[in-house]
């Protein structure tokens, strides 16, 4: 009689009853498959060991309530869905990491000058996302200039406005036609810090804030950010399609304080009540806080990846949706930037062929 | 009884509980459970059961036959891909860790080996194929081998040979991980 596989060996070790009665009665008379099956029992009982959790315990009513109410979406799904078209995932996320370099703290950033020369992902969870403490109430925000997207005629226009020149790329097979260049001017966000804001807000929440570094108060944090190129594939003659692809190029941003070191407002920030532990020790494990741009991707909703462009290692960003893909690299003072509907494969070809 | 008493106070009109709410009830314990064992974290694993939920919920409002099996599919995937994600957080933590390390010799070592031991195995969790990685959670997470057959997407004749590779690929890959980081 044949033996048994390792498979119905393995089944026999936790669910005897789903062995067929003559592998049972084989086995009970064979010296060989008894003779594995202390193996296959030996891995099972090591894995059961290893695969030990402790068991949680669950409020189910509460659970249901929180689920009927609704999940909130985590910021950069909703604003995806809010952008009109679907390659503004690149934008998405590009506003992100601006927006997470000025409410993270990013922390890390926090210095006199950093012009980031690569780019990091930093997973954060929903839950972490939402326990963030708003920056806006420590101080306030002002904007000059308009970050307002304007299209241009062509590659010439887009370079003299930018002042640098416009990626070429060579689009993948079924996006056609001339791309559509727009440029974003740039545009500089002043935080100042305020004591007494932070105080109320603290005082309001009934929580204690860590002491305020001496020289914070009444200092100023400033983003500049671009000028940026963004080039759309895809969009018909008229620029009045739903673009299959975005290109973009941007300067690097730069953060300017005229407060305290990066270090003390970096563990100020990080340890105000509320903020997420474990992102906070991801900030701080960060690289070279002057040369490494964080990129804050929710992980329940997106995978990330590493792979080369030219020499130069660039995060992707795949969509677990299946709305498509999108990498974002930093090389020679830029951030680049590529994002579609299409596959990974096809996004990392087109990040390859810009020049 | 008691319960359903509460609901009535709650609830001017009293309703059957609909398709979604005893798929909840009977569901959630167990997808939890299976959350959890590739995480190892409680709380996350029940962020990982409410959004797979809520995505049922909006996916297929009418409802969705076979929806167990949808869940633990759901599941375990969900769990896999935050476990992924953490591993890449996990090691600048680790970074971060180790410039703190001097302060912390002495009495919490047996915790850092025990805490180190749990860490390596969600590592090797996270280094086995998808297929592999998921048939241990769910086996292990009391699913039966029907069940488990059915949320992979493979007959439950082979669910017994696909454990066995993974329990055996999971003790390879601890040792990799060991010799890594010996």
């Amino acid at each position: 009689m044949r033996h048994l596989d390792d498979g119905a060996l393995r089944r026999l070790y936790d669910d005897p009853l789903g062995v067929p009665e003559t592998d049972r009665a084989h086995f009970a008379v064979c010296n060989q498959c008894s003779g594995r099956f202390d193996t296959v029992a030996a891995d099972a009982r090591r894995a059961a060991a290893l695969l030990e959790v402790t068991a949680p315990e669950v409020d189910t009513a509460a659970a249901l309530a929180r689920v009927r109410a609704g999940r909130p979406l985590a910021p950069v799904v909703a604003l995806r869905r809010r952008l009109p078209w679907r390659p503004a995932v690149a934008a998405g996320i590009a506003a992100v990491a601006i927006v997470a370099l000025a409410v993270t703290g990013a922390a890390q950033q926090l210095l006199t000058v950093m012009q980031p020369t690569n780019v990091t992902v930093v997973p954060v969870t929903t839950s972490e996302l939402q326990a963030m403490p708003d920056l806006a109430q420590f101080g306030t925000v002002h904007w000059s200039g308009n970050p307002q997207v304007t299209p241009v005629a062509d590659a010439a226009a887009a370079a003299q406005a930018a002042g640098f020149s416009a990626p070429q790329a060579t689009a993948p097979t079924g996006v056609s036609g001339a791309p559509q260049y727009a440029v974003l001017v740039q545009s500089t966000a002043t935080f100042t810090f305020s004591a007494a804001k932070a105080q109320a807000w603290a005082a309001a929440h009934n929580v204690t804030l860590p002491a305020m570094p001496a020289g914070l108060d009444g200092s100023s944090l400033e983003l500049t950010a671009g000028p940026a190129i963004v080039e759309l594939y895809g969009a018909g003659s008229s620029g009045g399609e739903i673009p299959q692809l975005a290109v973009g190029k941007m300067r690097s941003p730069t953060l300017a304080s005229t407060g305290p070191s990066v270090r003390e407002i970096e563990d100020y920030l990080l340890s105000v009540p509320g903020f997420p532990a474990g992102l906070a020790a991801q900030l701080r494990a960060l690289g070279d806080p002057t040369t490494t741009l964080p990129l804050p991707i929710p992980v329940d909703r997106a995978s990330t990846s590493q792979a080369d462009v030219n020499g130069v290692e660039a995060e992707v960003i795949g969509d677990d949706t299946g709305l498509g893909a999108g990498a974002i690299w930093v090389t020679g003072g830029y951030v680049y930037g590529v994002a579609g509907s299409q596959p990974q494969d096809t996004i990392l070809s087109v990040a390859r062929s810009l020049h | 009884m008691k319960a359903k008493a509460r609901t009535a106070e709650l609830e001017p009109e009293p309703r059957r509980p609909d398709f979604f709410e005893t798929l909840f009830r009977s569901e959630y314990p167990r997808v939890v459970a299976v959350a959890n064992r590739v995480l190892d974290d409680p709380a996350e694993a029940e962020d990982v059961a409410q959004e797979v939920f809520w995505d049922l919920h909006r996916r297929h409002p009418e409802g969705l036959p076979l929806a167990g099996r949808w869940l633990h599919s759901a599941a375990v995937h969900t769990a896999l891909n935050r476990l992924r994600g953490r591993r890449r957080r996990q090691r600048r933590e680790d970074l971060a860790e180790r410039r703190r390390e001097p302060e912390e010799l002495g009495d919490p070592e047996r915790h850092h080996l025990r805490e180190d031991e749990r860490r390596q195995v969600r590592l090797a969790l996270a280094r086995l194929p998808e297929k592999k990685a998921a048939v241990l959670a769910l086996r292990y997470s009391g699913l039966s081998y029907a069940e488990v057959g059915a949320a992979l997407g493979v007959g439950a004749g082979q669910v017994g040979t696909l454990l066995r590779r993974a329990e055996a690929e999971l003790a390879h890959r601890l040792e990799d991980l060991k010799r890594e980081t010996s």
